[in-house]
C-alpha cells in the first residue's frame, strides 16, 4: 500500500515536471529591449584600442567604430574622399596631397589639423601595422592646418587603397602624447567613444554627438565578452545581446530556424591554405607540393567542416585584390594527377612516406579530411594538435614538414602576397620559406609600378610562377558567420568590418 | 595553536620562490614567443626583438627569474601585463572576486546538499532514499560538467527565461553556474559522507551510546556524524580550492569572467606576468584554506586539539 503511494507519488512528479518543460516559452525575462542600444557578442577581449598595434580582426572592426581614415572604401572597392575632403596626386606618382575637412572633431574636441595626420604617420612608422606602407613616406609635409603633403620614396600601386583601409585611422597627436598607456585611452574622430571598460566582461562606447557625419543612430553601443560559441548562441536567442559573430558553424545551424533572428554569412578574405616547409624533405621537391594541391577535396572540406558557409580556393590571392590576374596552373580535386605527380617525386600509396602535420584547435576537422585526402598519394601525415602559439614558432624558426593556418588577407591589393612569398619575410610571413630571387623582384616591380595594366601583367607572371611552384595549397575561403535580432538594419556588406554608424533598429 | 599557525604561514612564504620558479620554467620552455602573439603576424623582426628588449626577455633565465622574485617579495611588485599593458595585479583583483563567490557558493551548496543527504541515505541504508540518492549521486558524477551547464542553460534561460545566461552582474547570475558545480560536487560528499558514516554507526562506541539510552537524533549528529567529520572537510577544502582555479568550463559556459578563465587566456597568449601572479594568488588561498582545514580539525576532534596544546 504505501509502496504504490510511493510510487504514485513519483508519477505525479514526473508528470509536472515534463509538462514544465513543454509549456511554450514565456518569453525572455532578461531581454535587453532597450532601442537605444546594441550589444554585440565577442569571443575574446581586445587587447588595445591602438589600432596600430592591433593582434586581431576584433580590434580591427572595434576600431572601425572608434577612428575614421582619410579615405574611405565602399563594398564594391571605390575609394572616395572621407576626413579629406580632395586629394592630389603629383603626375610622377610620387606626391600626394590630402586636403583636410574642416570642423572634424576628435573624440576630446579638438579639431583634427594636418599636425595630427602627419603625427599619425610618424607614429605609423614604428607600429607593426602601419610599418610597411608608411616606411614608404619619406617627407611629410604640413602646408597649412588642413593641407597635408606626403612623399613617397617609390612609387606605390596600393597607397590609396592602404590610405583607405583599417589600418590607417588618424589619431589625435595631443591624445597619444597625453597618456602613457593610450591603447586603454582610445581618442579618434570616429562615431562612437570610448567609455568604459571591465576586462573579460565588456566593452562600452557612446555615439559620438559631434561626429562630421552627424551622430549615429544606435546611442549605446556594448561590446559583451562571451568566449563560448554556443552560450554566445543562447545569449542572442534570450535577448541578452543583440548582434553574435558565430565562430562555430553548428551554432548557425540551429539559429537558423528562429524567425526572429537573421543569420548572415558572407565571403571574405580568410584565406585557409597548408604551409609546405620547402626547405625540408620531402617537400622540397614542388613535384610533390604540386600533388598536395591536385590531392585536397577542397568540396569536401567546405561541405563538412564548414557545413557549406565557405568555398573552395586554390590560391592564395583573390580576384578582387588589386593588380590580381587569373593564373594559369589551377587546382582541384584530381586523385589520378596527384597520384601520377606523387610518383614522379617518389611517393605511392605502395612506398609511402611519413610527415608531421600540425594544426591548432580550430583547424583540426580540416586537418582530419587532408589527412585522409594525403593518405590516397602515399602521404600518412601524423597530426600535431598543438597551441595556435606553438605552431608559429615552429613555423617561423622552420621547425615543421606541413602545417594548416589561415590568414586575413587584410591589404586588399596584390602587394600583400609579399608576406608569403619573399624571402625577406622567411622567418615570418613566409612560413613555407620560399625563396625565388625571380619572384621577389617581381614583387618589388609590382609595389612600385603605378600603371593598372602594367602591373597586372608584372603579377600575372608571378602568380604563375608560385601557383606552379606551390610552397602553399590553399583550400578554401572561409566566410564569415553574422547572426543578430531580424529587427536590426545591416545593408553594408560584412568584407570591409562593420561600421555601426551605418546599422540602426527598424 | 597560534604558533602552529604562524609556522605553518612561514612555510608557505618560503614556498612562494619554489611555486615562482616551478611555472617560470614551465612557461620558458614551452614553446612560443609573446613577441609574436602579442604583436601579431605583421609584426617584422626588428620590432619584436624590441618588444623583447622591452620586457626584458632578452636577459637570461636566472636573471629575469631572481629579479621577478625580488620584485614579488620585496615590493610587492607582479610586473604588467604584455598584452594590455595594465599591472597584473589589478586585472587579478578584480576577477578574483568572482571566482572566489562561485567557489564559496558552490562549496556551501555542494556541503549542504551532500552532507543531508548522505547522512540520510546512511542512516535509512537499502531505503528508497538511499537508493535514490545514490543513483542520483552516481549520475551527477559521472555527466560532464559542460554538458550539465548547457542543459540548465537551454532550460532555464532560454526556455522559461527566468535567469540569464551570461555575465556575473547580480545574484541571478551565479544561480546556474553555482547549480553546475553544485550538483557534480555534492554527489562526491554525499557518497563521502555515506560510507564513512556507515563505518561509524557500526563502531562500538555507538553501540554503547545507544544501549545507553541516548536518543538516536544525539547518536547521528554527535557520536557518528562528529568522528566521520575529518575526511570529509579535508574533501571539502580539496573542492573549495579546486575550485578557485579549476571552475574554468561553468566560467566559460556561462561568460563569468573569472579567475580560472583569466589563466588560461594568459596561458595561450603566452602572458607569463599573468599566469605567475594568478598562481601565486591562488597558492596562497589554497595554503590558507589548508591551514583553516587543520585548525578546524582541532575544534572537532579533541584528541587533536589535544596534541597542538602539548
Amino acid at each position: 500500500m504505501i509502496q504504490t503511494r510511493m510510487w504514485k507519488k513519483m508519477f505525479l512528479l514526473t508528470v509536472i515536471a515534463v509538462g514544465l518543460l513543454t509549456i511554450p516559452p514565456g518569453g525572455p525575462a532578461c531581454a535587453a529591449e532597450d532601442r537605444d542600444t546594441l550589444i554585440i557578442a565577442v569571443e575574446s577581449d581586445p587587447a588595445t584600442f591602438d589600432l596600430l598595434y592591433a593582434e586581431s580582426m576584433l580590434e580591427g572592426q572595434i576600431g572601425n567604430n572608434i577612428y575614421d581614415n582619410l579615405l574611405f572604401i565602399d563594398d564594391d572597392g571605390n575609394i572616395h574622399p572621407y576626413l579629406a575632403e580632395k586629394y592630389e596626386i603629383s603626375p610622377d606618382g610620387l606626391e600626394y596631397t590630402f586636403h583636410l575637412k574642416k570642423g572634424v572633431k576628435f573624440h576630446n574636441g579638438d579639431e583634427m589639423k594636418a599636425s595630427d595626420v602627419a603625427f599619425t604617420m610618424e607614429y605609423g612608422k614604428k607600429t607593426p601595422y602601419m610599418s610597411v606602407v608608411c616606411s614608404n613616406i619619406n617627407k611629410i609635409d604640413v602646408i597649412d592646418d588642413y593641407t597635408v603633403k606626403l612623399t613617397l620614396a617609390s612609387t606605390m600601386a596600393s597607397f590609396l587603397s592602404e590610405v583607405a583601409g583599417d589600418q590607417f585611422p588618424i589619431y589625435s597627436e595631443k591624445a597619444v602624447k597625453a597618456v602613457e598607456t593610450y591603447g586603454a585611452n582610445p581618442v579618434g574622430t570616429g562615431a562612437y567613444k570610448f567609455v568604459s571598460r571591465k576586462p573579460g566582461e565588456e566593452v562600452r562606447f557612446e555615439a559620438f554627438a559631434d561626429h562630421f557625419q552627424g551622430a549615429a543612430p544606435i546611442k549605446n553601443l556594448i561590446y559583451r565578452i562571451i568566449p563560448d560559441s554556443f552560450s554566445a548562441g543562447v545569449a542572442l536567442e534570450t535577448g541578452d545581446v543583440d548582434f553574435i559573430w558565430v565562430t562555430n558553424a553548428s551554432v548557425a545551424a540551429t539559429l537558423k530556424d528562429n524567425k526572429n533572428i537573421t543569420v548572415r554569412s558572407e565571403p571574405t578574405n580568410r584565406i585557409q591554405f597548408i604551409r609546405m616547409n620547402t626547405e625540408k624533405e620531402p617537400f622540397k621537391d614542388a613535384k610533390l607540393r604540386r600533388a598536395v594541391n591536385y590531392a585536397l577535396n577542397r568540396d569536401v572540406i567546405v561541405e563538412t567542416v564548414y557545413e557549406g558557409y565557405g568555398a573552395p580556393q586554390d590560391s592564395l590571392a583573390i580576384p578582387w585584390m588589386a593588380g590580381f590576374a587569373e593564373p594559369a596552373v589551377r587546382y582541384s580535386y584530381d586523385p589520378e594527377k596527384a597520384a601520377a605527380l606523387a610518383k614522379e617525386a617518389g611517393v605511392s600509396k605502395e612506398s609511402p612516406i611519413v610527415v608531421e602535420l600540425n594544426c591548432a584547435g580550430p583547424t583540426q576537422r580540416d586537418a582530419e579530411v587532408i589527412q585522409e585526402n594525403l593518405a590516397e598519394i602515399g602521404i600518412n601525415a601524423k597530426i600535431n594538435l598543438l597551441e595556435p602559439n606553438t605552431i608559429w614558432t615552429y613555423d617561423d624558426d622552420g621547425n615543421f614538414q606541413i602545417s594548416v593556418g589561415g590568414y586575413y588577407m587584410v591589404f586588399k591589393d596584390m602587394n600583400i602576397m609579399t608576406h608569403f612569398y619573399d624571402s625577406v619575410n622567411i622567418g615570418s610571413g613566409n612560413a613555407a620559406r620560399y625563396n625565388n630571387p625571380k619572384t621577389d623582384k617581381l614583387l618589388l616591380d609590382g609595389r612600385h609600378e603605378v600603371d593598372p595594366q602594367k602591373r597586372t601583367e608584372i603579377y600575372k607572371q608571378f602568380i604563375d610562377i608560385v601557383q606552379e611552384d606551390a610552397p602553399y595549397a590553399a583550400y578554401a575561403n572561409r566566410y564569415v558567420i553574422r547572426a543578430y535580432k531580424a529587427d536590426l538594419n545591416i545593408s553594408r556588406t560584412f568584407a570591409n568590418g562593420i561600421f555601426i554608424r551605418d546599422v540602426s533598429w527598424k | 595553536m597560534i604558533k602552529y599557525a604562524l609556522k605553518r604561514v612561514l612555510l608557505f612564504i618560503l614556498l612562494i620562490p619554489g611555486i615562482i620558479f616551478i611555472v617560470f620554467f614551465i612557461m620558458d620552455f614551452t614553446p612560443g614567443d609573446p613577441s609574436r602573439l602579442i604583436l601579431g603576424e605583421r609584426a617584422t623582426l626588428e620590432q619584436r626583438r624590441l618588444f623583447r628588449e622591452n620586457a626584458g626577455l632578452d636577459r637570461s633565465f636566472p636573471v629575469r627569474y631572481a629579479s621577478y622574485v625580488y620584485n614579488v617579495v620585496f615590493k610587492l611588485d607582479f610586473g604588467t601585463s604584455y598584452r594590455t599593458r595594465t599591472p597584473v595585479i589589478d586585472e587579478i583583483l578584480d576577477k578574483l572576486p568572482k571566482t572566489v563567490i562561485l567557489a564559496l557558493s558552490g562549496a556551501f551548496f555542494s556541503s549542504l546538499l551532500g552532507i543531508s543527504i548522505g547522512i540520510l541515505s546512511a542512516v535509512k541504508q537499502y531505503s528508497r532514499i538511499d537508493a535514490v540518492s545514490t543513483f542520483a549521486a552516481i549520475f551527477f558524477a559521472s555527466i560532464p560538467n559542460f554538458w550539465l551547464g548547457m542543459t540548465m542553460l537551454l532550460i532555464f534561460s532560454l526556455h522559461f527565461g527566468i535567469l540569464p545566461s551570461t555575465g556575473a552582474n547580480t545574484w541571478k547570475h551565479y544561480v546556474l553556474p553555482t547549480a553546475a558545480i553544485t550538483f557534480p560536487f555534492s554527489a562526491e560528499i554525499l557518497r563521502l559522507t555515506r560510507s564513512l558514516m556507515l563505518e561509524t554507526v557500526r563502531q562500538d562506541y555507538v553501540t554503547t551510546a545507544r544501549a545507553k539510552g541516548v536518543t538516536e537524533q544525539i547518536i547521528i549528529m554527535k557520536h557518528a556524524l562528529r568522528n566521520a567529520m575529518l575526511p570529509i572537510i579535508t574533501s571539502l577544502g580539496m573542492t573549495f580550492g579546486s575550485l578557485l582555479g579549476g571552475a574554468i568550463i561553468t566560467e566559460t559556459v556561462f561568460s563569468i569572467p573569472g579567475l580560472g578563465t583569466h589563466i588560461i587566456n594568459a596561458i595561450r597568449m603566452k602572458d607569463t606576468p599573468i599566469v605567475l601572479a594568478s598562481t601565486i594568488v591562488l597558492a596562497i588561498f589554497f595554503s590558507l584554506i589548508m591551514l583553516a582545514i587543520d585548525v578546524s580539525y582541532a575544534f572537532i576532534d579533541p584528541r587533536i586539539r589535544a596534541r597542538y596544546l602539548k
